[in-house]
């Protein structure tokens, strides 16, 4: 069963740059789907039209397989059965902390037994079981999270929308509340929408990973073949870091893989399977280049040492390229060969 | 963005609110402006400036506009000087008790005009009790050095210092210091750097602060009617207060036009102020003192005490006479052991019924104004800045009308609007209680809803979003969310409506009737028939109770938004 599905969406909040632009995408029940984007992407604006903070402009929005928004119809964010955890977290300063996360049960009626079993659980699920008497304020960073957590877990939402909860917080509470993220949906199984602009978190987390670009749906896909297989120049030079180089296709693909001319060398890389012979980009991830001792003439612009590796910015070719590569083979030279291990040849 | 957004998401509860809120601002506080208008320009319904220049050929209207002015340019000129003086030394030097400073030199406005005007009339004159106590009072018989237009400017100087003061002193906390600091670094001395730098950019300030003051000025009631009336002086509130006092409703239309050319001039000064709106409204503001703080030095210690001599001077020397002449047996008689007496506030408090009267009904009018204009102020600002509805927008600007104009304006107006018996229930507010209501309500809204707006600002809106998204409708939040957050804020809206209602005169001297005195109107009435001891006595009950209120307004300033209560500024 879908857990929430885009049809062909749009918002504009100006006549000439939509915010989101003809956006189709299927949240699958019960996976945590990261949406990915630069500011100004429209990442927010999908979360919002999600939640029912903005209305869209065309197409439809179906949640749990009930249509929520589109075809004159607009169902209104406290009757959408959705949870939201903010970047602020948006806890009430003047509730205590069992009373923030029973809320969602104190609007919908819910008293009593039935109030006090529910909290109770919630408050076990995120393991706050003895801070439910506190206010939100004596809390830390990642009890705040946990706290915000819950109160979506209490009403059993069908969707749990996250608005880069992790952004405002320094680098070390970030990666231990990420973890909790993972292991807080592996647990429930909740389904999750977590929209960031932090490319290694949303990698590191999600099942799969959606890019929006202008407010243009790029390609959703598994981290892995996110980076692995870009489907355009734009997601391979946002995502890892790549470069995108010109090169030439010069027979069909098989098992994978085709011949190419890059960087004036001739090597096999991966490939799409319908890939078409003749001009073609390829994407190349500063692991996949190595110091050879024959290959493509190169010249290192800048050297930036990272203890086990060491990272070179190099011209190429006419190119500009990063390559990564162990600090045992870098050598101080400015003029280097350099070879290609690994690419991807992006469809087109 | 703005439009669409409040419509996302809106529920019955949501539309129902808004639509109360419209009908009620349009009500109270667009109708009799409107009407106003129409009586003044159009009476028959169509343009008609017979009545207007009838109006403006008396000789005696045109007097009274002259007077208005001289008398109004002056208080604002000397409100301008002190206010700036008191800001730039306050805000920028180092002298010490800062809080009671600012708290002392804001109490003339928020004491009564006609307390104010009642307690110097006592400390100047020859009845002076305490001039008498130490032998320096005029000789009896001879004029009181007060009425007419020197007093009059002078009273009206220092009442309206203190907006100046407000308007500088917030320009000069919004002054980047990096600008004085590159005029100190150049070798320009502090008063120096004063003239050169700081006072140039406080330009839109030093504006903003002049036009509230002639505004405030032009629209004064009590001074010009305590100092100018028993002199024959008469500026235009005054004129048109004795006009519609002496001939009743069928002089409305006369009145109506004199007060249209008064919310003209008080346009005029309006314009000054809008400068400083737009400033103020990009929330950037920084309230961190960013002044320099400048060491004053060996001059500390004799600037700290020019500033508490003249505090002494023009606030607590009125006072101190006001309440001397609320305790001699009898006017005009030295205060010593022997004449000291409590009679008279036994006489106001139990003897004279008007007295208790208004008591009571100063007291339930401005409580009910701050009670509902408190519980109006947060849908308000929720639907205008969570919900971003542009109707609540454009109401919360309408809101400012009625304050910004004139009382007397605005008390014809409502006087207009609700002298006819009523729709459908057929019976006429003129002559109650509830056209007063009406007017405060109109008068004051904007006040409850400064404070409650600035808390707001303060709030990340994803409180509510949070709500929301919790299945809380409009009406749920408001109730479990924005009331609760915003309490604070609403008590400080709430006690700065009750005390300028619990002291107003101007808007209730136009509308009271018997039996529905003010207090206001009752010291007014007391003066006037020569009781001085027994309006000194309520003059200072008010004082006292606004002192009172004012105090637990600071004992809450820790919860508030920075500037909300003006004594705190």
């Amino acid at each position: 069963m879908a857990g929430v599905i885009l049809d062909r969406v749009s918002r504009r909040f100006d006549a000439d740059h939509p915010a989101l632009d003809d956006v189709s995408l299927e949240l699958r029940h019960g996976e945590l789907l990261a949406v990915l984007g630069r500011s100004g992407s429209g990442k927010t604006t999908l979360l919002r039209l999600i939640a029912g903070f903005e209305r869209p402009d065309a197409g439809e929005i179906r949640i749990a397989g009930e249509s929520v928004a589109g075809n004159g119809r607009f169902v209104p964010p406290e009757r959408r059965r959705i949870g939201m955890v903010f970047q602020s977290y948006a806890l009430w300063p003047h509730m205590d902390v069992r009373r923030n996360i029973g809320y969602p049960l104190e609007a919908r009626g819910v008293k009593g037994a039935d109030y006090d079993a529910r909290v109770s659980r919630a408050l076990e699920a995120v393991g706050l079981s003895a801070f439910g008497g506190r206010r939100p304020q004596a809390l830390s960073g990642g009890q705040r999270q946990r706290v915000a957590l819950a109160r979506c877990l209490v009403m059993d939402p069908a969707v749990v929308l996250l608005d880069e909860p992790l952004a405002s917080l320094d680098i070390h509470l970030r990666a231990s509340l990420s973890q909790e993220l993972v292991s807080f949906h592996a647990s429930t199984g909740a389904t999750m929408l977590y929209v960031t602009h932090d490319q290694a978190e949303a990698l590191a987390i999600a099942d799969r990973v959606a890019v929006l670009d202008h407010g243009r749906l790029l390609q959703v896909d598994a981290p892995q073949a996110l980076y692995r297989e870009p489907a355009s120049a734009a997601v391979a030079a946002f995502v890892g870091g790549g470069s995108v180089v010109p090169a030439e296709v010069l027979g069909p693909p098989a098992g994978g893989v085709a011949p190419v001319r890059v960087l004036g060398l001739v090597r096999t890389i991966r490939a799409h399977p319908g890939q078409p012979t003749g001009p073609a980009e390829v994407c190349l991830r500063p692991e996949d280049l190595a110091i050879a001792a024959a290959g493509a003439a190169g010249w290192v612009t800048q050297r930036a040492y990272q203890g086990a590796t060491v990272a070179l910015d190099l011209t190429c070719a006419g190119e500009r390229l990063r390559a990564v590569v162990p600090a045992s083979a870098a050598t101080d030279e400015t003029e280097i060969r350099l070879d290609i291990r690994d690419g991807w040849i992006i469809p087109r | 963005m703005a439009a669409t957004g409040a419509k996302a998401g809106a529920d019955p509860g949501e539309r129902i609110i808004l639509i109360l809120l419209v009908v009620f601002t349009v009500l109270v506080a667009a109708l009799p402006v409107a009407r106003l208008l129409l009586a003044g320009l159009a009476p028959g319904g169509e343009l008609d400036l017979s009545v207007m220049s009838e109006a403006w050929s008396r000789e005696a209207t045109r007097r009274a506009l002259w007077r208005t002015l001289v008398t109004a340019l002056g208080g604002t000129a000397i409100s301008l000087v002190l206010g700036t003086v008191f800001a730039l030394v306050v805000t920028l030097t180092d002298v010490r008790a800062k809080t009671t400073l600012i708290f002392g030199f804001m109490l003339p406005l928020m004491i009564a005009p006609q307390v104010t005007a009642l307690a110097w009339i006592q400390a100047m004159g020859p009845g002076s009790a305490l001039l008498r106590l130490i032998g320096l009072a005029p000789a009896p018989g001879t004029p009181h050095p007060l009425y007419g237009a020197g007093g009059i400017i002078l009273l009206l100087g220092l009442h309206h210092a203190p907006l100046v003061f407000l308007a500088v002193r917030a320009g000069l906390r919004n002054l980047p210091r990096e600008l004085v600091e590159a005029a100190s670094a150049s070798g320009a001395s502090p008063l120096f750097a004063i003239r050169t730098v700081i006072l140039p950019l406080m330009g839109p300030a030093l504006t903003a602060g002049a036009g509230l003051a002639f505004v405030s000025s032009i629209g004064n009631f009590g001074i010009p009617a305590f100092l100018g009336i028993p002199a024959g002086y008469t500026v235009l509130v005054t004129l048109i207060y004795q006009r519609l006092s002496g001939f009743g409703p069928r002089v409305l239309p006369e009145v109506a036009a004199i007060a249209i050319v008064l919310a003209l001039l008080a346009a005029i000064g309006l314009l000054a102020q809008l400068r400083r709106l737009r400033r103020d409204d990009a929330r950037t503001t920084t309230l961190s003192a960013a002044a320099p703080g400048w060491s004053l030095g060996r001059h500390r210690v004799p600037i700290e005490a020019a500033l508490w001599a003249f505090l002494g001077l023009v606030v607590v020397v009125p006072l101190l006479a006001l309440i001397a002449t609320s305790l001699v047996k009898a006017h005009g008689v030295p205060l010593s052991a022997e004449t000291a007496t409590l009679t008279h506030y036994a006489y106001v408090l139990f003897e004279h019924g008007a007295t208790g009267r208004a008591f009571a009904n100063s007291f339930t009018l401005a409580g009910l104004a701050a009670f509902i204009l408190m519980a109006a102020s947060v849908p308000l600002a929720v639907l205008a800045d969570w919900r971003r509805s542009r109707v609540a927008n454009v109401l919360s600007v309408v809101a400012e009308f009625p304050y910004a104009l004139p009382g007397v304006v605005l008390a014809i107006g409502v006087i207009l609007a609700f002298l006819r018996p009523l729709p459908i229930l057929g019976i006429s507010l003129y002559n109650t209680a509830w056209i007063i209501l009406i007017a405060y309500l109109a008068r004051f809204l904007t006040l409850a809803w400064r404070p409650v707006a600035a808390g707001l600002a303060q709030i990340d809106r994803g409180l509510d979003e949070a709500a929301q998204a919790a299945g809380a409708g409009f009406a749920y939040r408001l109730r479990t969310i924005a009331y609760p957050l915003l309490a604070p804020a609403m008590a400080a809206g709430g006690i700065i409506v009750f005390l300028t209602a619990f002291n107003e005169l101007t808007v209730s001297a136009l509308l009271w009737s018997s039996g529905r005195e003010t207090l206001g109107v009752v010291v007014f009435s007391l003066e006037q028939a020569g009781e001085s001891t027994a309006a000194a006595s309520v003059a200072v009950m008010t004082v006292a109770a606004t002192l009172a209120l004012m105090l637990i307004g600071s004992a809450l300033a820790r919860r508030l938004p920075p500037g909300v209560l003006p004594w705190r500024a």
